[in-house]
């Protein structure tokens, strides 16, 4: 009973965390990309200082990297040399991390004064908590259409035989899973998007404006965003199921799949189809365009300033690591 | 330092100075770990409004400019 205390605990707990660090952001939003690669610097450099002048550590270390006294010195120096080239980086970019700078400082302002904006992800994980319930009661709906079945060692409920029919109504539901988390997910960023762009422009009530853009306009334009993210994800899902059968010298049509799949995830397209969705959906609440023209126009854009928009991307998986543990 | 090491943190520091739980926890691990999965779902839905706005944002210069 008491484990139970203790995991209930950790909602409030990381709640309260969230907000402390998106106050600690809001508060250093100007300098917080600065403040980071001065603590990346003195880290680096305190570090390969410290395995310098500590030939102790020979005698107290039992890691065999560090023990060794050539591979003590390597990875000193490869600290310092990691140091030195972060300042050099940050030299060269230095027009475009304040731009980052300024984009993080303003979506900070952004949030302090819409701070209701933030219960809206909120609300939309518990709606689809509900949802995730109603699938697994549907599931076991069409599992209990199968004829039932008694075995000796089974666990204790009613077993049914699954003809194939039931199978492929399987896979749909898992499809139709993926797709309506998706589509929850992304109502969210296209109002949340919405919201940014409105209050951009000055607007009165952006948050008002983007869900009143997002239910009488563009809902479409976010199922079809999140059917292409759904198909991506029910891909993936069927090269994970194919994978561990597949033996070595197999030909035909699954070696042929598993190639085809190996090649889509080294393009990384899921990561890139969500630059893409985004963007597409930032253009959608600007110029009120369609889903495939928006995306069409967002990418060129971005392809136009490639530059920029990596220096921008990495500022913002930066800022999620430190945030959340997680790039994306 | 990331909402979900801060949030296992927490719990493992309960789990490791408060009695009662000090006693009664035999093994830590999964609660450490169902902990983090609480905490990272959380921070994902809190944090995404950053990343949205700020992309949201850097489209909108980008058109402007």
């Amino acid at each position: 009973m008491d484990n139970y205390v203790l995991i209930i605990l950790a909602f409030p707990i990381s709640i309260i965390l969230a907000l402390v660090i998106m106050l600690f952001i809001r508060l250093t939003a100007s300098c917080f990309i600065y403040l980071l690669i001065i603590v990346t610097f003195a880290v680096l450099v305190c570090f390969g200082i410290y395995l310098l002048i500590m030939p102790s550590l020979q005698g107290h270390s039992t890691h065999p990297l560090i023990a060794s006294n050539a591979s003590r010195i390597l990875i000193a120096i490869g600290a310092l040399l990691l140091a030195i080239l972060i300042v050099v980086m940050a030299c060269c970019f230095r027009k475009r991390l304040a731009l980052a700078s300024s984009i993080v400082k303003v979506s900070a302002n952004f949030v302090s004064s819409n701070c209701g904006i933030v219960f809206l992800p909120l609300l939309l994980f518990f709606v689809m908590i509900l949802f995730i319930a109603l699938w697994i009661l549907e599931a076991l709906g069409y599992y209990s259409l199968g004829t039932p079945k008694t075995g000796t060692h089974q666990y204790p409920f009613q077993h049914f035989d699954i003809p194939q029919w039931i199978f492929a109504i399987g896979a749909f539901h898992v499809f139709y899973l993926l797709w309506t988390l998706f589509f929850l997910i992304e109502t969210g960023s296209f109002i949340v998007g919405g919201a940014a762009v409105s209050w951009y422009y000055k607007r009165d009530a952006p948050y008002g404006e983007a869900s009143e853009r997002y239910r009488k306009k563009h809902i479409g334009s976010v199922c079809l965003g999140s059917f292409f993210m759904a198909l991506l994800g029910f891909i993936k899902f069927l090269y994970e199921l194919v994978t561990p059968e597949q033996k070595e010298g197999t030909t035909g049509c699954l070696a042929t799949y598993k190639k085809f799949c190996d090649c889509i995830c080294c393009l990384c397209t899921s990561f890139l189809f969500q630059w893409f969705n985004s963007g597409a959906f930032s253009v959608i609440n600007l110029a009120g365009d369609s889903y495939c023209t928006a995306a069409g126009r967002a990418f060129s854009i971005r392809l136009n300033n490639i530059g920029t928009t990596s220096i921008v991307s990495i500022v913002q998986a930066v800022t999620l690591v430190v945030c959340r543990s997680s790039p994306s | 330092m990331g909402i979900t090491f801060l949030t296992v943190f927490v719990i493992y520091m309960l789990i490791q100075y408060v009695p009662s739980y000090r006693e009664k926890v035999q093994d830590a691990t999964l609660i450490l770990v169902i902990a983090g999965l609480i905490a990272f779902t959380i921070s994902c839905f809190f944090i995404s409004v950053y990343s949205d706005a700020m992309d949201a944002i850097y489209t909108t210069y980008l058109l402007e400019i």
